[in-house]
């Protein structure tokens, strides 16, 4: 099935309650129990689940103790399938795809520095983590999540008046920041995912050992790089097949010309995960001797 | 053998944390991790929407305020 498809279905799934846009009030129902994982917002008045950072910056504020049903949660889905779930299942991921879709300014060979994916590790110790752990805020959501800005913060605030009293510095900041991202999401394909997410990061850490892996067969690749130029999140392909940043959309597959195929996608209990940067590198230097 | 043995491993820590999660009491007054969970999913949560007051530049001043509150009654 076709991968927008399936994530405009994970989309509907996710958002039943698009009336309470109209009510300015969130869904409270018991599937709020139940994290989904995608970035997306608690307050969003349309979805039917929990954010996973969300919850789990709100136990360790408020409880100071090792969020166990965040981090059981996102760990139970990404052992099955690491990182797929950031390509078929999240919504602001989906959001950023179409906005880049329909944008003037895109430009699908932009990619920042390599440096900069280190951006989400900082964002992930010193926001999602410490700065909760300290009592301080839960940071992620109040200083940097575009999403909650976007999808609860503005339709919450045109409909209940009430909730207009309170805004301040905290929300023009976020106005700002989430303008920013939006304009360079515009320019760079999911640029959010790639130098921004932590949650993103935190199901990449599972990308080596998931059932669901996107496999390089080593024989047929002739590293003509044609799979890199299809890859939304601007990887050195195929070196960087099922690495940490690596989103397993399988976008690369088809721009695989047809006579090699050397990609394919599939749950595999192999224990042989072939690491694409070593059998590269070696079939580099094996053909350069000849 | 030895990937399925991994990510079995890892699938029973998970659930036994989400089980523990929805059993295992945080403090004295019977509340659970999941009823927390419960709690920020059914109101709405001001920080997300950025509209609480956790900014940074307020607890900065804050920090300084309780410091000179402090040393003004010292003196």
């Amino acid at each position: 099935m076709n991968r927008k498809l399936i994530q405009l279905l994970f989309l509907i799934l996710q958002n039943p309650f698009i009336g309470n846009f109209l009510t300015g009030r969130p869904h409270t129902g018991t599937t709020k129990s139940f994290c989904a994982p995608g970035l997306h917002c608690y307050s969003c008045p349309s979805m039917a689940f929990g954010c996973p950072l969300g919850v789990l910056q709100y136990v360790v504020k408020y409880a100071r103790m090792i969020p166990y049903y965040a981090i059981g949660s996102i760990a139970a889905v990404a052992a099955f399938f690491g990182s797929a779930t950031c390509g078929f299942v999240c919504p602001f991921g989906f959001f950023q795809e179409i906005l880049h879709s329909i944008s003037p300014w895109k430009n699908n060979k932009a990619v920042l520095p390599k440096g900069f994916r280190y951006i989400k590790w900082g964002i992930l110790i010193v926001f999602v983590i410490l700065v909760p752990a300290l009592g301080v805020a839960q940071s992620f959501c109040a200083w940097i999540c575009p999403t909650g800005t976007i999808f609860a913060g503005l339709p919450l605030i045109g409909v209940n008046k009430g909730l207009r009293a309170s805004i301040g510095v905290t929300f023009y900041w976020k106005i700002i920041l989430s303008t920013l991202i939006v304009l360079y999401v515009m320019r760079e394909k999911r640029a959010f995912c790639r130098y921004l997410c932590p949650l993103g990061l935190m199901l990449g850490f599972f990308n080596k050992i998931s059932l669901y892996q996107i496999k390089l067969n080593k024989n047929k690749c002739t590293t003509c790089k044609a799979c890199q130029k299809s890859c939304p999140m601007g990887l050195d392909l195929p070196k960087e097949i099922n690495s940490i940043d690596c989103i397993k959309c399988g976008d690369c597959i088809p721009s695989c010309p047809a006579e090699f195929s050397a990609i394919s996608k599939g749950f595999t209990f192999s224990d042989r995960v072939e690491d694409p940067k070593t059998t590269l590198d070696l079939k580099h230097k094996q053909t350069s001797r000849h | 053998m030895k990937k399925v043995l991994i990510i079995t491993i890892i699938f029973a820590v998970s659930v036994s944390f989400v089980v523990k999660s929805w059993t295992h009491e945080i403090d004295n007054y019977g509340t659970k991790e999941i009823d927390l969970v419960n709690s920020a999913g059914k109101t709405v949560c001001m920080s997300c929407i950025g509209l609480s007051d956790e900014n940074i530049i307020t607890y900065i001043l804050n920090i300084f305020r309780s410091e000179s509150s402090n040393s003004k009654e010292k003196k």
